[in-house]
């Protein structure tokens, strides 16, 4: 039970890479090729998942999307992991008036949601991918910096730290050789699970119109634009929606996959 | 006392979180780079009418004079002026505010309504499949995204069955009186995709206080002393669910907020989320930074409420805080 949600976790988002690198090579259409006479198709053959109101090929176009929504996520959680990690880190271990400062913004920025956040800046800025994934990347900021807190407060609560203080190693070296290993694997199940929080986010801006402008295929968009053909065929607007649904489901199954890995101790609540 | 002195520093708290909150929102949309009387007027525009357009809507003076002018305003309940229309803010939310409301204000308490019972029972039957299904559905529920959910709904009962509206809104209290139904059958499928991805969610955490509290001893002395399994859960096992779905709902409360930004886009809802969207697309900056904060607050205020109710709920944080 706990292998299988690792398990399904790893292929689901398997999926999703594999769909994104192949496309790289090789696409069963061209993902921009408009093509009227093809309008709406439904699911055949020729066209797996059935064609879009310009007559574009869905899954060509949903394996092409599966890049932006793997970009966007990488790159928002790599920013947020790069940023907020030696933040939590360094708050857990000086702890001086600067960490309480650093806590407390990161609380009031926590408040702000990584979609209002996007909406603000795309406000100022225009919409685009590259201001969606900004913004996504510093909404998740506090997310890690709590998250690399605490973990480094129960870290420095140990005796191997005292030990280690008490030959004399600096607070930097603690950090590095101590600190960090230990929180590391924390710090990988909150990757995943914020994640699927960023491929939320960005497919909820997408429908918003607020990321990628329509020629860019993303899931997000795809389903905005299918919902208005609703009443002639919803396929347009499902087959995005559940690819959406496949790579969330499959960053939160390996998630807690991955912490169940971890700590044993939390297998029994699973 | 002690009680006084926690809820005290609370409520200090939040009051800087508020002013901290204020500075981070004014700061993304008004320090930022770009001109927006420049961007309003194109690029024809001679560099009189932008210096004009800058004067008029107060851009000309120091971002901190701004700034303190505008939270001198909110303290009064003033969000400023449109430059679109040039009208108060505060009055363009007051209607837009009431959908919202509603649609946030059923959702979650229906949500919590559903989440107890399923997390209950999911809880109950963790090793066998009534369990699993109950943690399947809630897992396809939290990745589902709430306008995948909506648009699913509405194939079903607009486009299949024909039964409810697939979009729009009627305000209860319209120009021919009261109309219950038609305001209830535009908010059935709105409310209900809210309800599906936060009950999901919720569940998932209720579950897990009643597991913890499956392993106490307390339990154990409770069925020893003849209790079924279930009363036991029941009575000792709901405050601990209290707590996790106090968590919950203190931490996904943003998230909610948004979460009904996009269902109304879905459902063509006219309520805060669409107001703000409108804005965005029009660069109406004053009503955008309005709204931004207004959501803000509220998040904040929910945090306020949780910690307070936490206190409430738990006695062993009384004592902790003595």
């Amino acid at each position: 039970m706990r292998r299988l949600s690792l398990i399904m976790g790893l292929a689901l988002v398997g999926l999703v890479v594999a769909a994104a690198a192949v496309s790289l090579v090789w696409t069963p259409y061209d993902p921009n090729l408009v093509r009227p006479p093809d309008r709406l198709l439904g699911p055949s053959w020729s066209h797996w998942l059935g064609t879009d109101r310009m007559g574009i090929d869905l899954l060509s176009r949903l394996m092409v999307g599966s890049r932006t929504t793997l970009m966007v996520g990488v790159i928002a959680v790599c920013l947020a992991i790069v940023v907020g990690v030696p933040l939590g880190l360094v708050s857990g271990i000086r702890r001086g008036w600067l960490s309480q400062l650093l806590l407390r913004v990161s609380d009031i920025m926590f408040a702000l949601p990584a979609l209002l956040l996007a909406i603000l800046l795309v406000a100022v800025r225009g919409a685009s991918v590259a201001t969606a994934t900004w913004a996504i990347g510093i909404a998740t900021v506090p997310v890690f910096v709590r998250m690399a807190h605490a973990a480094t407060l129960s870290v420095m609560a140990q005796d191997f730290i005292d030990a280690a203080r008490s030959c004399g190693t600096s607070s930097a070296a603690i950090a590095l050789r101590h600190v960090l290993p230990n929180i590391a694997p924390i710090v990988g199940v909150q990757a995943s699970a914020s994640f699927s929080s960023a491929i939320l986010a960005e497919a909820g801006l997408s429908y918003l119109g607020l990321a990628a402008p329509a020629t860019t295929p993303t899931w997000g968009r795809m389903m905005r634009d299918g919902q208005v053909d609703l009443f002639l065929t919803a396929w347009p607007a499902l087959a995005p929606g559940l690819a959406i649904a496949v790579a969330v489901l499959g960053f939160n199954l390996l998630g807690d996959g991955l912490r169940d890995q971890l700590d044993p101790r939390l297998r029994e609540f699973r | 006392m002690a009680i006084a002195q926690a809820i005290a520093r609370r409520v200090g708290v939040f009051v800087l979180s508020l002013l901290g909150a204020t500075v981070v929102v004014f700061l993304i949309v008004q320090a930022l780079p770009g001109d927006v009387a420049q961007a309003t007027l194109g690029m024809g525009a001679t560099p009189e009418q932008v210096e004009a357009l800058r004067q008029r809507w107060g851009l000309d003076r120091p971002a901190l004079v701004r700034y303190g002018s505008w939270l001198l305003g909110l303290a009064q309940g003033d969000l400023g002026q449109s430059y679109l229309t040039g009208q108060s803010v505060s009055g363009q939310i007051a209607p837009r505010l009431a959908v919202t409301c509603w649609l946030v204000g059923l959702s979650m308490p229906i949500a919590v309504l559903a989440s107890v019972p399923a997390g209950l029972a999911a809880a109950m039957w963790r090793r066998r499949w009534q369990g699993a299904v109950i943690s399947s559905l809630s897992q396809i529920g939290m990745a589902a995204p709430v306008f995948f959910t909506g648009i699913v709904l509405v194939v079903v009962f607009s486009v299949r069955l024909g039964w409810l509206p697939a979009n729009g809104y009627e305000p209860l209290l319209g120009p021919g009186g009261l109309d219950l139904a038609g305001w209830a059958s535009h908010l059935v499928l709105p409310v209900l995709s809210l309800v599906i991805v936060q009950a999901s969610l919720l569940s998932r955490y209720v579950r897990n206080g009643f597991v913890e509290v499956l392993a106490e001893d307390y339990l154990r002395t409770a069925r020893a002393v003849g209790w079924t399994k279930w009363r036991a859960l029941v009575r000792h096992g709901l405050r601990n669910a209290a707590l996790s779905i106090v968590t919950v709902i203190a931490l996904q409360i943003g998230a909610m907020l948004v979460g009904a930004i996009i269902v109304e886009q879905v459902f063509a809802l006219p309520g805060l989320g669409s107001m703000l969207l409108q804005a965005v697309a029009s660069r109406d900056l004053p009503v955008v930074q309005g709204i931004a904060v207004l959501l803000v607050v509220v998040v904040l205020a929910i945090s306020l409420a949780a910690d307070l109710a936490y206190v409430v709920i738990d006695p062993r944080l009384r004592s902790r805080e003595a």
